[in-house]
């Protein structure tokens, strides 16, 4: 095969497979799980998010991880994935998470009152737990005493209540914007009559029922217009929310998934790269046999 | 024997097609850039995957500097090590898996410079190095093949002192092995040396006597090792794939089968129809 046809091959190979992964739509899976609060205050907006866990614990680092696959938050993470770099298009893009030296995200946590504690470790050591609130702040000062703290947060008043009795989730599986707002406003009944022990009480009141379903619309509401406002500071690439989304949908699947089933699945990407490495395992071994029989060139 | 002689021997003598060194380089360095970015093991998977092949398909059969089973040897040693420095601090399932992904990419990148000393005479490069860099480049070039040469040495040795009837334990061999060995070691580098001198390397003008020809091949190397790095670059500017899987919770790393395609773009020059 000449050189110019297998580079048309591999690059074939490259764009077939981008396809399906590009164009398949955000499957509708309900059975939301706990959540945790992440707020980032860049200094000129504070964001806040209900961020679902995929497990009963998790660290900092992958709560922002979750909130980037759940509301489109933009992050880069350095130092081998062990430090916040860049939130929501502020701080450096570069490996040195400290290139923006004095300026730093300084990274809190609640202390479930509203308040914030300064972390004395590093964010991929933490644990987070549903209800728990984690804060990061863009600015200068090395110190809880120096640095800016996030504007008071409790839990609730960005995660809705949890609520025993789980209305039907119907017509919810919109892709783009409206599926992680419409989960996140569905998501509170559905927490709650998974975590039974968690002691939510009985049927919700009145207003808190109807309060539910309108925050969770206007958590789809923010939703949007966070992930232009991240997309037009953060993102370089030129496709813009497509390249941003097409991740989306299956790792979103694999990761609603993984919460209701409580099994995760390999990836996709993993059968074709184990399909891929036999190829090349047989190729070379052939390749062998061949140069040891054969007289050396 | 005439020049023009000794020039078509030259030319039938080399291995037809065989790929420029500079390619190599170049591929070698995008293959590293994309260890460097990425702690994901089933990407770091494919890349070792992916640079065994070349080394396997296009190894040069005159190899005279480490082998690459030692560099496969030591890539195993570093992901051993590395996951036993977890000891130090908490002992978890977490911590041994961040150990782990550590060790794979120190593993893949030994790897990576394993199959370019497989697959690039060093002399080759050594061609490519500008005029005042000659020297420093020669040494290098020379020190790459002194271990072989060395055990090469040691075990001559060893035999010339059992046929002298001098029988020792291996332990005890070693201060007597000592100094016979490096003296050898250093009189063949010397002649080594003196040898390239007498052909003229680092005086005056090099000749352009056999210019190693820039090869499709070499342009498909380069290409695919571009493609790949860029792939990488891009995921790690653009935060559109998750390069670094968290370790806690443990679970299955999301990897984005664009980056998988990526990776096997480097196994592309070794998709070779002679062999």
């Amino acid at each position: 095969m000449r050189p110019g046809a297998r580079l048309a091959v591999v690059l074939a190979l490259f764009v077939g497979s981008a396809w399906p992964i590009a164009a398949a739509p955000a499957p509708a899976c309900a059975a939301p799980g706990p959540s945790a609060v992440l707020v980032v205050d860049t200094g000129e907006q504070v964001l806040r998010y209900c961020v679902e866990l995929d497990a009963p614990e998790v660290t900092g680092i992958r709560l922002i991880q979750l909130a980037g696959r759940q509301h489109g938050l933009t992050y880069r993470l350095g130092f081998g994935g062990q430090a916040v770099c860049m939130l929501a298009g502020v701080g450096p893009v570069s490996g040195d998470c400290f290139g923006s030296y004095p300026s730093f995200w300084g990274y809190w946590r609640g202390t479930g009152d509203g308040g914030w504690s300064w972390a004395t470790t590093g964010a991929g050591t933490t644990r987070v737990g549903p209800g728990d609130v984690e804060g990061w702040s863009w600015g200068t000062g090395d110190g809880p005493t120096s640095h800016p703290s996030p504007p008071p947060t409790r839990a609730g008043d960005v995660c809705p209540p949890p609520s025993p009795a789980p209305p039907p989730t119907g017509g919810d599986d919109a892709a783009g914007p409206g599926g992680p707002g419409a989960g996140g406003g569905s998501g509170g009944a559905g927490s709650g009559s998974g975590n039974a022990g968690t002691g939510s009480g009985p049927a919700p009141t009145g207003p808190s029922a109807t309060a539910s379903p309108q925050r969770g619309r206007a958590d789809a509401a923010q939703e949007p217009g966070d992930r232009r406002s991240d997309q037009r500071r953060g993102d370089p690439s030129p496709s813009g929310t497509g390249s941003t989304r097409a991740p989306g949908p299956s790792a979103d699947a694999a990761l609603v998934h993984g919460a209701s089933s409580s099994r995760p699945v390999p990836p996709p990407a993993m059968w074709l790269a184990m399909v891929g490495v036999g190829t090349l395992a047989a190729l070379g071994l052939r390749a062998r046999r061949r140069a040891d029989r054969g007289s050396p060139p | 024997m005439s020049d023009r002689a000794i020039a078509r021997v030259g030319v039938l003598a080399r291995p037809t097609a065989s790929v420029h060194p500079a390619a190599w380089l170049a591929w070698s360095v995008g293959a590293g850039a994309f260890v460097l970015a990425t702690s994901d093991p089933v990407l770091l998977a494919v890349v070792v995957a992916s640079a065994w092949f070349v080394a396997t398909v296009r190894g040069r059969r005159d190899a005279t500097g480490v082998p690459f089973r030692g560099f496969l040897m030591a890539a195993v040693a570093a992901l051993v090590l590395r996951t036993a420095l977890v000891a130090l601090g908490t002992i978890d399932a977490s911590s041994i898996a961040f150990a782990a992904l550590e060790g794979l990419r120190l593993a893949a990148l030994l790897v990576v410079v394993g199959a370019f000393n497989a697959v690039a005479d060093p002399f080759g490069i050594l061609r490519l190095a500008p005029q005042r860099f000659h020297e420093p480049a020669l040494a290098a070039a020379l020190a790459l093949s002194i271990a072989p040469r060395t055990a090469l040495a040691a075990r001559r040795v060893h035999e010339a002192q059992r046929a002298r009837g001098l029988r020792l334990g291996p332990l005890r061999a070693l201060p007597a092995l000592a100094i016979p060995v490096l003296a050898t070691g250093m009189e063949e580098a010397l002649s080594l040396a003196e040898s390239m001198d007498a052909r003229g390397h680092g005086r005056g003008r090099r000749t352009r006597y056999r210019p190693q020809p820039w090869t499709p091949e070499a342009t498909l190397t380069v290409v695919t090792a571009a493609v790949a790095a860029g792939v990488v670059g891009w995921a790690a500017l653009g935060g559109w794939a998750e390069l670094h899987p968290s370790t806690a919770p443990l679970g299955w790393p999301a990897t984005d089968p664009r980056l998988v395609l990526a990776a096997f773009a480097l196994a592309v020059p070794g998709l070779d129809r002679s062999r």
